[in-house]
């Protein structure tokens, strides 16, 4: 997986996922939603074939980009992380 | 964040997850599908082959065969340091196959695969590949590697990975006149009648397909037929790979391995 940024301002930033699709990019893209400080998220497969998901995301006014994109990573790894102890219990019962 | 699970037998398991987002079940559905590694023969080596199919047909459908996958001994190619156009011991399994039909018929069968190592072997024994006449041969030599479903359906590990939303279905019991139309026309036994009233007796069968409500002669009808959002049911059916179980760790193992990728690829490039 390659990560780069298309597009960077104050509050409003683009960024490419080459190597993904929508299996990381709609999980992305909501759990971005969910954020108090977004103003606007989406995601876009330009072509199905090229496995290039373009996550755009923007800051509600005066707000910082940089640190919502890591913090919605993380609260998808610890997501991720509380599934696999709470399933992992539910197999060995 | 709750899971219980429903059903766990021989290959299949079925659980309900509740407290999750769609494209969170989504992710994992997905990548149980398409990114969990599993064995499947890519590369045949055929001696003898005089019987009635061709060399691909035959190499076609031995790739087709599931076959048991040990994931802690094995690499992706692509993550094995050998480079190796043919593999090495780290990322490639090799298989024997030399069956003669004498006087008599004789089906190949994917059983009749020798492994060299045997965590690495055909999950169903009894798969047809060949019917040879007498005096007919095939003799050839497999190498088997790890892949994934994206690839090719081949090194998919599952034959069903699906989810759906947990039913709710209430009856308004003081609307409702008890014909017991619901229960005869729903096609998956959710109702039943307990004095003289239909009750729901099996929610969770319910696939939301509002028969019960077509032919209920009330109008509005009682019934209500709505769905949570946010607790899905699971039914996981593996190929003989791997356990159901296995798999779906395997999977979220693989969605916390991307996301840290990602949080690592952001880091740099900030």
């Amino acid at each position: 997986m390659v990560l780069r940024i298309i597009k960077k301002e104050k509050n409003e930033m683009k960024i490419e996922l080459d190597g993904e699709d929508h299996t990381l990019g709609n999980l992305i893209q909501h759990t971005l939603l969910m954020d108090k400080d977004i103003e606007f998220a989406g995601y876009d497969l330009p072509h199905p074939l090229s496995r290039k998901p373009i996550i755009y995301l923007r800051t509600k006014k005066g707000l910082k980009v940089e640190n919502v994109f890591k913090r919605t990573l993380e609260k998808v790894s610890k997501q991720a992380n509380e599934f696999l102890a709470n399933f992992s219990k539910a197999v060995e019962k | 964040m709750k899971i219980t699970i429903l059903e766990q037998n021989g290959n299949s398991l079925r659980f309900v997850l509740s407290g999750v987002s769609a494209p969170f079940a989504n992710a994992i559905r997905r990548i149980i599908m398409a990114e969990v590694p599993t064995m499947a023969i890519d590369d045949v080596m055929m001696f003898e082959n005089t019987s009635a199919m061709f060399d691909e047909m035959i190499t076609h459908r031995l790739g087709l065969v599931p076959l048991t996958t040990d994931l802690d001994t094995y690499l992706l190619p692509e993550e094995c340091d050998c480079e190796s156009e043919f593999g090495c011991n780290n990322c490639r399994v090799s298989f024997t196959l030399d069956v003669k039909a004498e006087a008599e018929l004789k089906m190949v069968y994917s059983g009749d695969l020798i492994p060299e190592n045997a965590d690495v072997s055909p999950a169903v024994k009894k798969i047809p590949i060949v019917r040879l006449a007498n005096n007919q041969r095939l003799k050839l030599e497999a190498y088997a590697r790890l892949g994934k479903g994206l690839e090719h359906a081949k090194w998919q590990p599952v034959s069903a990975s699906t989810y759906k939303f947990m039913p709710i279905v209430e009856i308004d019991t003081k609307k409702c006149d008890g014909c017991g139309d619901c229960v005869k026309y729903c096609p998956k036994n959710v109702f039943s009648i307990e004095k003289l009233k239909p009750v729901v007796q099996n929610e969770i069968n319910c696939t939301l397909c509002m028969e019960c409500i077509r032919h209920c002669p009330i109008e509005p009808s009682p019934i209500k037929i709505s769905h949570d959002k946010k607790t899905f049911i699971f039914y996981i059916e593996s190929t003989g790979s791997m356990p159901a179980s296995k798999l779906v760790k395997e999977a979220v193992k693989i969605l916390e391995r991307k996301t840290q990728s990602v949080i690592e690829q952001y880091k740099k490039v900030k």
